[in-house]
């Protein structure tokens, strides 16, 4: 103790006769031409919002469309984070004023003289967009809602560990649910270059005029041969080279449903962002995403896309209809007639609009209606009760909204309940069928 | 002649630039906002009863026609008093949602209440912003994935077939 108190007075001793903060604050004032620093006021202005000067990321792509009403739009592609908005022209001019040089009171001067019309709650939801779609450079950190999140982090912490441990289970029971609901399991990310590849080396041959002509010949044959006897009668064994082929058929119909999809998306030159194996509503599907497809301007095209997965599946079933009908072999028709019973159900399932199925993408496009089951369900839960209380009258978005919504809603909840009551007698189907297929394959050999 | 020159020429570069100019005058200059024909008209009945001769009638008419295309073709400048009293509105209104709903229903009180006495051009400013015109299309996008179920590849189906 004594030493710490000799140890002080020693610096004390050597110390200069100004502190620290006296010379800096001499320095200060002596600034030639520099006005004095006022810390609360550069604090005022960090945190004043009018003061707040946006910055746009500079790596973006923007695409301008038209609605079949006529309304003028813009797609915004941050191609970096994979992330898009549509823009109207209002917002476009606000867009194109953050330069991180206006500030948001200067926008909305600028605007209100462009428009007539104070932005300020368009500034603000605009900016919240902008800013989880990663448009903005130097995002704006949330501070209070950071530092409640800490707060209540630490306060869940010290009630135990215990406590804190049973949260921990249950928070990944649930995570595990919801995986199950949407989660990927395997992701291909650097599927563009190749399907790009596949479109430039034949795949671009799919969609040659004379080959359209030949799905739909091929189609018309198939589905008249489908009322149509078998070519080959007689009894049949079914064995393990059959299943084998069945199996192998169906993996072939699912690699060309959602290859279609992505050389479509390629012919409209635009980006596959992934492929891979996912969970949706507890179903195992396999998947593509062709989200770029919003820079497409024309919605004909972006129908197209979702339309090439089942228009496939069509094409295939009446080519095993037609495969049957010709085949004099009653083994070749066991096996076409499983992979035409599975194309027509693909057809019928994918064009399902009530679920995020291909049908949907289509209807939305159609519509123009982004978001179409989100916003649905969102206005009758919040909207409709209330609307029909009042006996208000509803436009079309609204009318849209209320029978979308009503229908898509039942339809989850029919398939969730499907899926939570089958769930436990559907594993136990997979594993015994695994295990039943390993006890073939061994006595097979 | 002379000062009639004058008095138009000065009245109209104020009108034009938004220059401050003497009361009895200031409330008419909320006519910048009407079409040309109304300003021509406000100008006119000004100088009355002293007669306007056509040639300079016709000048000014010109020179606010150019200057008023201009304005239809870019967005309009405004003058540095309104400037500082809509910055002072709109920085309040960005931090204040309670202050913005008041200046949208009356701007002049809520201006008042800011301490700040808006001239009848300012009010008139203030009085054409629309709120409801701004029907925002912003809008989020949904993730386009296609899917295909792997739901018929169900072994166990499969191998029921197998069996029978």
């Amino acid at each position: 103790m004594m030493e710490r108190l000799e140890q002080d007075n020693h610096y004390a001793a050597s110390a200069p006769a100004a502190s620290l903060w006296e010379k800096l604050g001499e320095k200060i004032e002596e600034a030639p031409g520099e006005p004095a620093l006022n810390l609360w006021a550069i604090l005022g202005a960090k945190v004043d919002f009018a003061k707040y000067k946006p910055k746009r990321i500079s790596n973006y792509e923007l695409t301008e469309g038209k609605t079949a009403q006529g309304q003028v739009y813009y797609m915004l592609k941050n191609p970096a984070a994979g992330t898009y908005l549509q823009l109207g022209a209002q917002e476009l001019f606000l867009w194109n004023m953050m330069d991180g040089e206006h500030s948001v009171k200067d926008m909305s001067i600028a605007f209100l003289l462009k428009y007539g019309a104070l932005p300020i709650d368009l500034i603000i939801n605009m900016l919240a967009a902008l800013q989880n779609k990663a448009f903005l450079e130097r995002r704006p950190v949330n501070l209070y809602q950071k530092t409640a999140q800490t707060l209540a982090r630490r306060a869940l912490q010290s009630k135990g560990k215990l406590y804190l441990t049973a949260l921990k289970v249950m928070a990944v029971i649930l995570k595990a649910f919801f995986w199950m609901l949407g989660g990927n399991i395997v992701t291909l990310r650097k599927i563009d270059k190749f399907v790009g590849a596949l479109y430039r080396r034949g795949g671009k041959l799919l969609f040659h005029p004379v080959a359209q002509v030949a799905y739909i010949l091929l189609i018309v044959l198939g589905l008249a041969t489908l009322f149509m006897p078998a070519g080959a009668q007689g009894g049949v064994t079914v064995g393990f080279s059959t299943i084998a082929f069945i199996y192998l058929g169906l993996l072939a119909i699912i690699l060309v449903h959602e290859g279609v999809h992505a050389l479509t998306c390629k012919h409209y030159r635009r980006e596959v962002k992934e492929a891979g194996l996912s969970f949706y509503l507890g179903t195992l599907v396999a998947f593509v995403d062709t989200t770029d497809m919003w820079m497409e301007p024309d919605r004909r095209h972006r129908m197209a896309v979702s339309w090439a997965g089942p228009y496939s599946n069509l094409i295939l079933g009446a080519a095993c209809s037609l495969g049957i009908f010709l085949s004099p072999w009653p083994q070749v028709d066991v096996v076409l007639t499983s992979l035409a019973t599975v194309n027509f159900l693909l057809v019928f399932t994918n064009l399902n609009p009530l679920l995020e199925w291909d049908g949907y993408y289509m209807l939305m496009d159609y519509l123009e209606i982004p978001c179409l089951r989100r916003r649905s369900l969102n206005f009758v839960r919040k909207q409709l009760w209330g609307k029909l209380k009042a006996r208000a009258s509803f436009n079309r978005e609204e009318k849209i909204f209320t029978v979308f919504g009503l229908l898509a809603g039942l339809w989850t909840v029919i398939v969730l309940v499907m899926f939570a009551l089958f769930l436990p007698q559907r594993i136990m189907g997979w594993s015994n069928a695994l295990f039943g297929l390993l006890d073939k394959i061994f006595s097979y050999f | 002649m002379d000062k009639v020159t004058d008095i138009l020429v000065e009245y109209t570069d104020a009108l034009l630039q938004g220059k401050p100019v003497s009361k009895d005058v200031e409330p008419e200059l909320a006519a910048e906002f009407r079409p040309l024909w109304e300003t021509v008209e406000f100008l006119h009945g000004v100088l009355r009863p002293a007669p306007v001769p056509a040639e300079l009638a016709q000048r000014l008419e010109n020179r606010l026609a150019a200057e008023w295309r201009e304005r239809q073709e870019k967005p309009a400048s405004i003058p540095q008093a309104l400037r500082q009293a809509l910055e002072q509105l709109i920085s309040r209104a960005l931090s204040d949602e309670g202050f913005r709903a008041r200046l949208i229903e009356d701007p002049e009180q809520a201006a008042r209440g800011l301490g700040l006495t808006l001239t009848p051009y300012e009010l008139a400013a203030l009085r054409t912003m629309d709120t409801n015109q701004l029907a925002s299309l912003i809008q989020d996008l949904d993730e386009r994935i296609s899917k295909t179920s792997l739901g018929p590849t169900d072994l166990s189906g499969l191998l029921d077939l197998m069996e029978r």
